[in-house]
């Protein structure tokens, strides 16, 4: 039965359907971070009461998603031998324990609904979900990473494209921890969560700039510089943004040409590093990438800069003004670090590919 | 020549992104007129005067007008009572969100919500709905049981958020509450 199995899949094709698990994990991984952006704004919109509301629904249906996509990644993996079950080892590793944290936060969070109403977003139901997710995503990235590392040639390939898909989920999870440790939103009435006002903004204005840069110069690194793969996974992420966090706030529409005027600082910087790879084109690349972060993270930053501001009741329809108010107060102090972090991050994107690509770059 | 454009292009793209970021946009949405909801409301109590152990009833409606609303919260508090208990029944109640209740010591917003919080003096029950558009109304009614004899008193009030203007509470003027907020006040007398 084991040789007949054999026969039919060659080490080839388990390969490719091992690719695909993974892809598939991403994209469920990339719907829990959509269904979880909506549920930061429907809860800031609406305050839902119960477990049982559509971005939920989304949420967990990315969930079951990737479940199914880790059960066909662990059985192709377990066909691998060798060389391929090796190199695969550390990335399928981090996906079973994601999906066992991802899985997991479901009951908590139910259970979490039910006795205590309302939870915050740095609770431990939202942490293990996040844990989860993130795990997942980087397991699915670097398997995907690894498949395509054959890819060298001037040419455009699937592969590139695919990375769009695989460096998505990461960032998305990855800001989702950074909006937990800065957003004012884990307060109820059972728990305060929140955290301390100046920590949050520090953290804030320190971690997202060097998210930013460090993600995409990445993508375009593991595109060898093609033009265009960075700025498509830029733009994707403002899509998703805007389709979470600005459409279902009728007073955010207006917003819209402001917030995709990112799309030129995202391009701009792609065209840089398809033109030259010059250790200060990269740096200035991040430092560009660095100084989008306040817009980037537009609607939600707004929340974190007004406790120290203004403290005001940052309600929906007060969102804009209040951030577009705070801009000139806010943009000269946090030029500086955004560059500096943004600096950092392509440097530190460099290690961690390295780290991703594995023994055999 | 090729990258001498491209570099030109890079720079007139930063120029223009950082321009219209910073300064047109934020000009262009902050002279954009700011919504005024507008909340009214109306108190009906059953009965002025009561003996002791009898209960009246007290319906508030509550009506948004102008503009929409965030969050239209109506509050009914009352001064004389150390805690809710049994005193106070919710009868019918149609807002979106469920009931509020604040006890003694809990963190409330104040004057608006532009004082920063303070600490509750008395219990309240806060009835809210979100999202509320122009010319939506919304009731509820309490079974009130005084338990001692003497005047009862409530205060009540309603604010919509964002509270842009005066008219964004309801009433305008009369007493102000522990939360420099103006409340209606209405009393039963409660006789032996």
């Amino acid at each position: 039965m084991e040789l007949s199995k054999k026969q039919i899949f060659s080490e080839k094709s388990i390969e490719k359907i091992f690719l695909f698990s993974n892809l598939v994990i991403s994209f469920g991984i990339l719907l829990v971070t959509i269904g979880g952006g909506w549920d930061i704004t429907n809860h800031l919109l609406n305050k839902p009461e119960t477990f049982f509301a559509p971005p939920h629904a989304m949420l967990y249906t990315g969930v079951t998603i990737a479940l199914i996509g880790t059960v066909v990644m662990f059985s192709r993996w377990n066909k691998f031998s060798g060389y391929a079950r090796d190199h695969y080892r550390f990335p399928v590793k981090l996906g079973i324990i994601g999906i066992f944290l991802l899985v997991g936060a479901g009951p908590i969070d139910f259970l979490w609904h039910s006795n205590f109403g309302l939870d915050g977003l740095l609770s431990p139901p939202h942490q293990t979900l996040l844990s989860g997710m993130f795990l997942c995503a980087v397991g699915s990235m670097i398997s995907i990473v690894r498949y395509g590392k054959s890819y060298k040639n001037n040419s455009y390939s699937i592969y590139h494209f695919l990375i769009v898909l695989a460096i998505l989920p990461v960032w998305m999870t990855s800001s989702g921890f950074l909006y937990s440790f800065s957003l004012p939103f884990s307060e109820t009435d059972y728990f305060n969560f929140n955290p301390e006002i100046y920590f949050a903004v520090v953290f804030a204005t320190i971690s997202m700039p060097f998210l930013n840069s460090a993600i995409l110069v990445s993508t375009s690194k593991l595109a060898n510089y093609k033009f265009g793969i960075m700025s498509i996974t830029g733009i994707t992420l403002l899509i998703i943004n805007a389709s979470t966090s600005i459409l279902p706030n009728p007073a955010l529409v207006v917003t819209l040409p402001f917030y995709f005027m990112t799309v030129i600082p995202f391009v701009v910087a792609d065209v840089i590093l398809t033109m030259t790879k010059r250790r200060t084109a990269i740096y200035a690349t991040g430092a560009i990438l660095g100084t989008t972060f306040y817009f980037l993270y537009f609607p939600l930053i707004t929340h974190v800069y007004n406790e120290v501001i203004y403290n005001r009741v940052v309600s929906g329809s007060m969102t804009s003004n209040v951030y577009f108010e705070m801009l000139p107060i806010i943009f000269p102090l946090i030029v500086g670090p955004a560059i500096i972090m943004g600096i950092i991050g392509t440097g530190i994107a460099e290690k961690l590919l390295l780290m991703i690509h594995g023994n055999n770059k | 020549m090729k990258k001498f454009l491209i570099s030109g292009a890079i720079i007139t793209g930063l120029f223009v992104y950082f321009f219209t970021t910073l300064v047109i946009f934020p000009q262009e949405y902050l002279s954009h007129k700011v919504i005024e909801p507008q909340p009214i409301q109306n108190v009906t109590l059953s009965v002025n005067n009561i003996s002791l152990g009898e209960s009246f009833k007290i319906s508030i409606e509550t009506e948004n007008k102008n503009d929409v609303a965030d969050i239209l919260i109506t509050s009914v508090a009352f001064p004389g009572l150390q805690e809710i208990g049994d005193s106070v029944k919710i009868f019918s109640y149609d807002y979106t969100q469920s009931p509020r209740y604040i006890v003694p010591g809990n963190k409330i917003n104040s004057e608006y919500t532009s004082g920063g919080t303070i600490t509750a003096q008395y219990p309240s029950i806060e009835a809210y709905s979100r999202n509320v558009a122009a010319d939506t109304a919304y009731q509820m009614t309490l079974g009130v049981t005084p338990q001692n004899t003497g005047t009862f008193e409530m205060y009540i009030k309603t604010i919509a958020i964002p509270h842009t203007t005066a008219l964004s509470h309801y009433p305008y003027q009369g007493l102000l509450d522990s939360q420099s907020e103006y409340v209606s006040v209405f009393t039963v007398n409660v006789n032996p």
